[in-house]
């Protein structure tokens, strides 16, 4: 349900007073969208849950620190993800830890499970190439089609401006065309 | 059934292909809806540190010291004021 009085401005300052009820309010807006930008960095379910509590363990104790120098609260909390990742990918690469490619396709509301199985090997197959992508180009592809973010947003949470972040995501879309040409996967039209 | 979306003979990029591409990426990365129960396990775990932030606690050495002064000075109190009652009350009773 819809929180119709949210005024993020107010909400924020109460939260960085240390109103615990008003960052719960911010949690409750922003938990999904966090969740769903790790789970696609991470792929997997367990530590998406983790990081996404650590993500905002670190904004309740950091939120003092926030202020709105143009760059709204969703794209400080994205940070605070993208840097929680980059960290949980860079401790895994120490470990030496084979980098999981079997990403789980789950489901959206809605969607008929007889069609998610026909689909399921076509999205996994792309599924995989993204996880094979460098990390921005990973999250910028997540932004825009998960999160439905403009190029202008993304590039606020990328720390970049709104052409690069046009660019990249052409370089992105033109690489991810020829990995599919290289592997000659045949991703069929409906 | 469908056609095949690329080829490896045609390298130019194509607004087709890309379109068709980004169509791809539309449908596959959608947005999840996590259980209720996993927002409620979140929730809970909200209220208290994790392991990770109880670590990165420890590292800053002012907070460590102070709590460390701290837990020292609060047993030297209840030291001494055990020491005054065992004074005051018990020692002509041994």
């Amino acid at each position: 349900m819809p929180d119709l009085e949210f005024k993020e401005d107010e909400v924020l300052a109460q939260a960085s007073n240390g109103d615990r009820e008003a960052f719960g309010r911010l949690y409750e807006r922003y938990i999904e969208r966090i969740f769903n930008y790790v789970y696609y960095r991470t792929g997997n379910m367990h530590d998406a849950e983790d990081l996404t509590a650590r993500v905002f363990q670190r904004a309740m104790n950091h939120i003092k620190n926030y202020t709105d120098r143009g760059v709204p609260f969703s794209a400080w909390l994205y940070r605070i993800a993208h840097n929680l990742v980059a960290n949980w990918h860079r401790d895994r690469s120490r470990k030496q830890e084979i980098p999981i490619d079997d990403v789980p396709v789950l489901p959206s509301k809605g969607d008929h499970p007889e069609k998610n199985l026909v689909r399921s090997q076509e999205q996994d197959q792309l599924l995989r190439m993204i996880r094979r992508l460098p990390g921005d180009r990973q999250s910028l592809l997540i932004l825009k089609f998960v999160e439905n973010l403009s190029n202008a947003e993304i590039g606020q949470i990328m720390g970049r401006s709104e052409g690069a972040v046009k660019s990249l995501y052409h370089r992105t879309l033109l690489a991810l065309r020829d990995q599919i040409g290289e592997l000659n996967i045949n991703l069929e039209s409906e | 059934m469908g056609r095949q979306l690329f080829n490896r003979n045609q390298p130019e990029p194509d607004q087709h292909q890309l379109n068709s591409l980004e169509q791809h990426l539309a449908g596959t990365l959608r947005p999840l809806h996590p259980s209720r129960d996993l927002l409620l396990r979140l929730r809970e775990r909200m209220k208290w540190p994790d392991r990770a932030q109880i670590a990165e606690r420890l590292l800053d050495w002012k907070r460590l010291f102070l709590v460390f002064g701290g837990v020292m000075s609060v047993m030297l109190v209840l030291l001494t004021v055990a020491r005054a009652l065992f004074h005051l009350t018990g020692r002509r009773n041994f």
